[in-house]
């Protein structure tokens, strides 16, 4: 197979580049890549080539002969010009700027989601009536997210490699970390061997004591505590996970503020906005007009106090700690890092700040910030606060990618502290507030 | 005869109603959108104003636009043919935003939209709009008349004489002459957003000095006709790219402020303690500088107007008639009769093009001068109630006035910061005591409290004291009310507070030892009126600290739900809206 890389451009962050060039030699193989760059940019370029080739790109003349096109996006969008029919072509964006919320790799041809990108396209009904394409909708068994560009994914569209139900039948020296959340959690910036739980496996494995572990990643695109219950019971609960890492926050908060005020003032019900879709396909309401604040654009509407909605997110997730440990499990209590706990940013950390610093953006800091205290001052949870760990960090590195995502450096400090909080727990050694804070 | 005055598309869209002469409603767009300077066309401002007369838009006899579009457009034109060589893009970039916006033909917009035979839409001009909005409303027979701000179509200040139902202007200044963008200019270099941060100048320069006034008089011109000119070496106003300023400016001034960085500035002769303060104690003192110059600027096109027109009641509108500091000495040094209309700015010509409509067009009588300035939109007990319960929330009803005055004072009393909603909004930037935060003003901490826990704001900008009328003299020195009008009934001049007073009422003087007091009439404002009159009755101090009910960067709050959430984000510790008292203790 042979694999061109087209660089940008337009300005980059060279580190971004590097990662860029690794990952894609890791999913295409590196012996085959070659990259290309307009004339003028090969001198800017020479270094991150290193010693691949590097060959000056004419739009539509280059990419002949290859069998893959990655075209690297820096910070400014970039057309994509079409390709044979043989040829697969992605957009890499070296950020999640261009286009918010996605990963690195965007396919762009063949234009619809195939069995070589999802093998699992056709497996149930819900993926074959698909629209094969990225996204994410809610189904009554929780969100399913087309994101196969990321590395492999389930049948439901989680990141889980291995066939996990196996694991009900295991040796009892063998435990199975289950990891619950949204798209933090899914790591939805990070490739597959980059995202926190593929990492806190490796530490697992590799400071291995009593215990062996699995860890399987339940964690799926926009999803609010309550639809982390119910992965863990329609799904999870079948190998009854030891320990549960339940890493939010953000989803529920971010959800809180804007859904259907009774539900969430009068009934602790937090749900994903476009959820309101069903109604209205079902009822077939979809042409009546509904008032602004029950449009689904989000990010603009502001329904509830952050009071209510801080309640209801934590009666929930307190009702799925219950649930966990009714079923003989331990529950750790994640609450993710946001771009603002970072106390020594980088610059592209405070170019990603700046970005969101509207009315709803500084609520929604103010009510991450508001969570930790008072979360920190409730007894028993088994917290373990990332807006503390992140506020710790220096500025060595880009350790979040946008405002709630981390990037692969700061999905390894996640699975470091859950490592220790792990090892930890297996020791004996858990106190709380816990010293990783 | 409904006629409603509408100002959209440039800031600050707002919508006014006259029915049969009188001011029926006049709302901001932001109020009703949560965004602050909303620009866009005034639906919901325009459809609360029909609301409140029980009106449809076909009912409206007359529709009229605040600005000439097409002169507009022309002043854009030609002041990119003459100076845009170097930003050749300007043109190409204002064409879209007007294309985007539907600019270009705003009447036959408001047409369409709301469905308005087209022969009933007008405009009036932009600077026509800001006189008919201040004489109309003064209580003046005849006046001196004089609009400034940054600029209309081609105008930035106009001197007028208004007598009747007429207005004639005098003389004029064009862009690029404009006193509203000399002070915007370095409300950009001081590090403030424009349109937007100059109240914040206003309070920076009461930490400075004014040792760089000569230098500013040397860029502003006051010409012997009453006008001004400006050296345009220092400004860049009529292609502006990213910056009003040239590097003419950095090169006297030194660098400019990092935008909203940290002030801190020594005060009372004392030397700054660190080089933060160092700086920001430059930049105090550019603030100090403009303020004075912009001040002397102004008297002198007031005192001319009074002299050509021969007349001692003056009248003023225009964002530079937001200028409380100026205010304040056009009264005391030129011993005018001054009258401000509450909403100067942009917003406030929805107002001025209905009255020029009425006044002029069709030479009906004038309104009644106004004096209440509560024109915006009222709540029902019942509806902030069932806002509450929507909300799962536990509030006190305390249906007797005298209680529910009692229990807010006791809250004031005991150090409380309260979140006050009552009646009909006010028109204009100014909180009056209808949608206000409540503070002691005897608490030397409470502006710091206030500041930093509730509107998470600049902790150098000082707060309004509002005091009981009859006895605001004992405490504060200002102008002489001339009548209910007058300036400081609308928060819209500063005055000194009284040096044996500060010690009483520390957390409103600011640190120049001035106050921008607001005057309260029982006959316009009687529940805030008795509220205030109660807390002196309990502290010796006819006193409240009163700042707009709103968090730093947002609109001020109209609705229950927006007191409701405003409430929930800040610290305040209680809100009273109607008769329903919510505590933060027992909120949620």
């Amino acid at each position: 197979m042979k694999v061109l890389a087209v660089l940008p451009p337009d300005d980059a962050i060279v580190n971004d580049l590097v990662r860029g060039i690794r990952v894609i030699e890791k999913r295409f193989g590196a012996e085959t890549l070659t990259l290309a760059a307009e004339e003028d940019d090969h001198a800017r370029y020479a270094d991150i080539a290193g010693g691949r080739r590097l060959e000056k790109y004419v739009s539509g003349w280059t990419e002949r002969g290859f069998n893959v096109i990655v075209y690297m996006l820096g910070l400014t969008p970039r057309m994509f010009k079409g390709a044979s029919s043989a040829q697969r072509v992605y957009l890499f964006q070296t950020t999640s700027v261009i286009h918010p919320g996605r990963g690195p790799f965007i396919l762009k041809h063949p234009e619809k989601y195939d069995e070589i990108e999802h093998p699992h396209i056709e497996t149930h009904i819900f993926n074959r009536l698909s629209s094969r394409s990225w996204g994410f909708v809610n189904f009554p068994y929780g969100n399913l997210y087309m994101d196969p560009e990321l590395g492999p994914v389930d049948s439901m569209g989680f990141r889980i490699a291995i066939d996990w139900r196996a694991l009900a039948d295991r040796d009892p020296d063998h435990k199975v970390v289950a990891i619950f959340g949204g798209s933090a959690a899914f790591s939805c910036l990070c490739m597959f061997d980059e995202m926190f739980a593929t990492r806190l496996q490796e530490r697992l494995d590799a400071d291995r004591r009593r215990f062996r572990y699995t860890v399987l990643n339940f964690g799926m695109h926009d999803h609010v505590v309550i639809q982390e219950m119910m992965a863990y019971l329609l799904h999870a609960s079948s190998v009854t996970p030891d320990i549960v890492l339940s890493h939010g926050g953000h989803n529920d908060c971010w959800y809180g503020l804007q859904d259907d005020t009774y539900l969430v003032s009068h009934c602790n019900l937090i749900y994903p906005r476009h959820a309101e879709e069903w109604s209205k396909f079902i009822h077939d309401t979809k042409n009546i007009a509904t008032p602004p604040q029950f449009s689904c654009a989000v990010g603009e509407t502001r329904n509830n106090i952050p009071q209510k909605v801080f309640k209801a997110y934590v009666t929930r997730k307190r009702q799925f700690k219950h649930m966990v440990e009714s079923n003989g499990g331990t529950f750790l209590w994640g609450h993710q890092p946001v771009i603002w706990n970072r106390s020594h940013m980088t610059e592209w950390e405070k170019y990603i700040a700046q970005r969101n610093s509207g009315p709803f953006m500084r609520r929604l800091r103010t009510m991450m910030s508001r969570a930790s205290d008072d979360l920190a001052a409730m007894q028993g949870l088994r917290l373990i606060d990332f807006t503390r760990v992140f506020a710790a960090l220096g500025d060595d590195d880009d350790y979040m990618w946008d405002h709630v995502h981390a990037s692969p450096a700061g999905d390894e400090v996640i699975a470091r502290v859950y490592g220790d909080a792990i090892l930890a727990l297996e020791d004996g050694r858990w106190t709380e507030p816990t010293p990783w804070m | 005869m409904n006629i409603l005055g509408l100002s959209f598309d440039y800031h600050d869209s707002a919508a006014a109603l006259l029915c049969d002469g009188t001011i029926v409603a006049a709302g901001q767009e932001e109020r009703f959108s949560r965004r602050k300077h909303d620009a866009t066309f005034p639906d919901r401002a325009l459809a609360f104003c029909l609301e409140r007369a029980g009106l449809r838009a076909r009912d409206l006899d007359a529709v009229v636009f605040y600005e000439n579009t097409l002169e507009k457009l022309d002043r854009v034109v030609e002041s990119f043919c003459e100076t845009g060589d170097g930003y050749p893009e300007y043109l190409d970039y204002v064409a879209e935003s007007w294309v985007a916006g539907r600019k270009f033909d705003p009447l036959n917009h408001i047409a369409d939209r709301h469905g308005i035979p087209r022969d009933r839409i007008h405009a009036v001009s932009h600077h026509v709009s800001h006189a008919s909005s201040a004489f109309f409303c003064s209580p003046f027979a005849e006046a001196a008349v004089i609009t400034m701000d940054g600029v209309g179509e081609y105008e930035t200040t106009t001197v007028s004489v208004g007598r009747g139902n007429h207005i004639e202007k005098l003389c004029a200044t064009r862009l690029p002459d404009s006193l509203g963008l000399f002070y915007s200019a370095f409300t950009a270099f001081l590090g403030f957003e424009v349109n937007e941060g100059e109240y914040k100048v206003m309070g920076m320069a009461g930490f400075g000095k004014p040792i760089h006034a000569d230098a500013l008089r040397a860029i502003i011109d006051l010409t012997p006709d009453g006008l001004f000119r400006l050296d345009q070496s220092w400004f860049s106003f009529r292609c502006p790219r990213d910056l009003p300023y040239t590097p003419r400016m950095v090169e006297r001034f030194g660098p400019p402020r990092q935008h909203e960085s940290e002030f801190r500035c020594a005060t009372g002769g004392r030397p700054p303690a660190d080089a933060v303060e160092e700086s920001c104690g430059r930049y105090a003192d550019i603030a100090a500088s403009l303020q004075l110059v912009t001040e002397e600027a102004i008297l002198h096109i007031v005192a001319s107007a009074m002299k050509r027109t021969g007349l001692d009641t003056v009248c003023i509108a225009g964002g530079v008639g937001l200028n409380s500091l100026a205010n304040a000495r056009v009264q005391r040094e030129l011993g005018c009769r001054l009258f401000v209309q509450p909403a100067a700015g942009d917003a406030g010509s929805a107002l001025g093009a209905a009255l020029h409509h009425h006044c002029v067009t069709l030479g009906l009588p004038r309104p009644p001068p106004l004096v209440v300035p509560y024109l915006g939109a009222e709540h029902s007990d019942d509806a902030i109630k069932a806002e509450c319960d929507r909300h799962n929330l536990r509030t006190r009803h305390i249906p007797d006035r005298e209680a529910l005055i009692r229990a807010t004072v006791d809250l004031l009393e005991a150090g409380a910061v309260v979140g006050w909603m009552q009646g009909r909004g006010e028109w204009g930037p100014r909180a009056l005591g209808n949608r206000s935060i409540l503070a002691n003003p005897t608490r030397a901490d409470m502006q710091t409290i206030v500041n930093v826990k509730i509107k998470f704001r600049e902790p150098f900008r000082p707060f309004a004291p509002s005091v009981v009328a009859e006895r605001a003299a004992e405490f504060f020195e200002f102008a002489e009310p001339h009548s209910p009008s007058s300036p400081e009934h609308f928060m819209l001049a500063v005055g000194r507070v009284r040096p044996g007073q500060r010690a009483r009422v520390p957390a409103v003087a600011h640190v120049d030892g001035t106050a921008r007091v607001h005057l309260v009439r029982r006959d316009t404002a009687p529940l805030f009126y008795d509220l205030i009159t109660a807390f002196g009755e309990r502290t010796g101090v006819p006193v409240l600290l009163n700042t707009s009910f709103n968090l730093k960067g947002e609109a001020m709050v109209d609705r229950p739900w927006d007191a409701l959430e405003t409430f929930a984000w800040s610290e305040m510790d209680a809100l009273v809206m109607g008769h329903h008292l919510l505590i933060r203790e027992e909120f949620a």
